[in-house]
Order: C-alpha cells, then structure tokens, then sequence
C-alpha cells in the first residue's frame, strides 16, 4: 500500500518535472535565425569541390614538377654529386682515374688504387638517373605541345587500343587415352624386394 | 572531344553536384534548425547564446556536409555539435549571472506570487539538471524536446535504447532525490 503510494508520488514528480523541462525547451528560434545562418553560410570561403578533384590537383601538381626539374636539368652535363668528388679525395690520391662516358652521366668517378678503400668508405647511396634519350623525347614533346607544333588530336580521340589480329584457331583433337587395368601375375603377390 | 570540352563538362558537373548539395544543406537547415536551437538553449537557457551556438553548429555541419548527406546521421551529428559547442560557451560563460527566465511557464503564474514561486521552481529544477553528469543532462533534454522517444533519443546519440532508458531512469531518480519540495507540491 504504501509502495504503491510511494509509486505514484514518484510518477508524479517525474511528471512534474518532465513537465517543466518541456515548458522550458518550448522555445522557438527567431524569425530571423535561419536568415542569419544563410548570411553566415555565404561568407564561407568557398568548399572545396570535392575530395577526388582535391586528389587530381594534388596529383597535377606533382607531375608538373617532376616535369619541371626533368625539362630544367640540363643535357649532357654530368651531375653534380657525392662527396667521393670532394677535391680533396681526388687530389690526395694520384693513381685515381676518372672515368666518363662521353653522353651517359656518371654518377661515381671510377676509383682506383689506394683511393679506392676511402671512396667506397664515404660512396653515397646511387642517384636514379634517367635516359638520356627519353629526357631528349619528353623535351621534345613539351616544347612541340607548347609551340603546337604536335598534332596530338589523334591520341586524345583514341578511346581503347585496337584489338590485336589474332591467329585463326585450330581445333585441337586429343586421341582418346586409354588406361589397361594392371593384372597381377601368379605368384607375384606379396613378394617382398 | 578536345581537352577545353573535356574540362567545361568537368566543370559542368562540379557545379551540378554543388548546387544538389546546396538544395540538400537547405533542406536540414530548414527541417533541424529549431532542434539545434533547442538542444542549445537546454544548455545555456539564453535565446541569443543559443542561436549563437546554433548557427555555429551549422556552419560547421555545412563544411562537413559530404560526409552528413543522410538525414539520421546529420540530425545526430548535429545534436552532438550543438551539444558540445554550447556546453563549451557555458563553461567559457559561467560568469554570467542572469538567465533568461522560462517564458512558457509564465502563463502558469497569474499573480505575482506564483509568478515568483514558479521562477524558483524553474531556477532550482536547472541548477539539478546542470549538475548530472553530461550523459545523463542530455540525455534528459533531448527526451524533452520535440516529443523524441527513446529510441529517437537513443538514434540521436548513437547509444543502444537500452543505455538511453538507464541513463534517463538515472538522471529522473537523481532530479528526483534533490527536489524533494516539487513531489509535496504535486502530491497537494
């Protein structure tokens, strides 16, 4: 008796309570606020467009300057490395001999004599080195595109490579295999190696 | 197709994607903006704080919208922004000394007397509330407003109906045990 008095004098402060939140929370926003957030919304900075078109900018960005230090390093001339080319190290050996290579660029001087244990002590880690022939072809085609002297309509409307001209196919026949069933001779049974 | 027309159908299309993303933003602007406000002023109980706090909220769900195109998910993201924003002004506030006093509860008080007795009320059941735990106070609000349920409630705040029912049963008990006055009052 007196837990069900207990219950409902419970249930009815909850209620009341319930009740005052609610009449609390009743509130509405100005008319005003959603104008307002508009407004606020069309002074942002405009979104980026989307994360992928982000990625492809990113990506541009990175091959025009691959592009760039390729067209920029100049031909021919040997590149600048590696502390085995201090002057020191050559000068104090004398019976070091360099060897390049009339086009390709080397990236070590060839050592020999006492000189050679001291170079491939302090011998850097190998530069990657293009072609090259294919730095001369890239060139030509940067210049040709910016001077426009490349056609490059029939690549750009090329939409998939064309089928390769296949062999006509020759129907292969297989004789037909026949297996003879193993027959135990007399006697052969239980015979031991 | 040259590259130029390659790139203005490129173009065409981000556009075409931005205002459809546009027109969805609009749409839960319009359709979340009083819950923001609400979940808002059941912190702080200031309607300009709120619409502050509101509109804070938003500008910050339309820099995220990609991601809170479904509805559920931007209604519960924006309640946990709201949410968190406003207890933030709170905090950075608490030197503020006048709240605005319920206006819906002024009908309920013809004369002075009750107009008083109802404030005091009001001012004594959000000093308990403001003093649960986090889970528990916004798990309270939010059952109040909007008419939301426990499994809205539970929907809003990524929880499990069960821990919504808990947490609720929790914070009425504790509201309970520390306005012993207002269950006299209602048992008169």
């Amino acid at each position: 008796m007196d837990a069900d008095r207990r219950d409902a004098v419970t249930d009815s402060a909850c209620g009341v309570i319930d009740g005052e939140i609610r009449a609390t929370l009743a509130v509405d926003p100005s008319p005003e606020f959603v104008a307002r957030v508009r407004t606020r919304i069309a002074s942002e900075p405009p979104r980026a467009t989307s994360s992928l078109s982000w990625k492809f900018v990113a990506a541009g960005a990175l091959a025009a300057t691959i592009a760039i230090v390729v067209v920029s390093r100049p031909e021919g001339k040997p590149t600048p490395v590696t502390q085995a080319r201090r002057a020191e190290d050559i000068q104090l050996a004398p019976s070091v001999a360099i060897e390049q290579p009339g086009h390709a660029p080397a990236a070590f001087p060839v050592v020999s004599g006492p000189g050679r244990m001291r170079a491939a002590a302090i011998r850097p880690e190998p530069e990657i080195l293009l072609d090259p022939a294919e730095t001369r072809a890239l060139r030509r085609l940067i210049t040709g595109t910016r001077a426009g002297t490349l056609d490059l309509s029939a690549s750009l409307q090329a939409t998939a490579p064309a089928a390769m001209d296949m062999p006509p196919l020759i129907e292969i026949t297989i004789p037909l295999i026949t297996i003879d069933p193993i027959t135990s001779q007399a006697g052969e049974e239980g015979a031991r190696q | 197709m040259t590259v130029n027309e390659f790139a203005d159908r490129l173009a065409g299309s981000v556009v075409n994607v931005d205002q459809q993303l546009e027109a969805e933003f609009e749409a839960r602007l319009m359709e979340s903006s009083t819950l923001a406000f609400r979940v808002a002023y059941g912190v702080l109980r200031h309607r300009q704080d709120a619409e502050d706090v509101a509109q804070e909220a938003f500008v910050k769900a339309y820099r995220s919208f990609r991601q809170l195109r479904d509805r559920d998910r931007f209604r519960a993201w924006l309640v946990r922004m709201t949410w968190r924003l406003a207890l933030d002004r709170q905090r950075g506030d608490r030197r503020r000394a006048m709240r605005e006093v319920v206006q819906a509860s002024e009908p309920l008080a013809p004369s002075a007397t009750d107009e008083v007795a109802a404030r005091e009320r009001a001012s004594h059941l959000w000093a308990a509330i403001d003093a649960l735990p986090d889970k528990l106070r916004v798990a309270v609000v939010l059952s109040n407003i909007e008419g939301h349920d426990i499994r809205e409630v539970a929907r809003l705040l990524n929880l499990p109906d069960g821990t919504v029912k808990s947490r609720l049963f929790l914070a009425r008990q504790r509201l309970k045990e520390q306005l012993q006055w207002m269950q006299t009052d209602a048992t008169r």
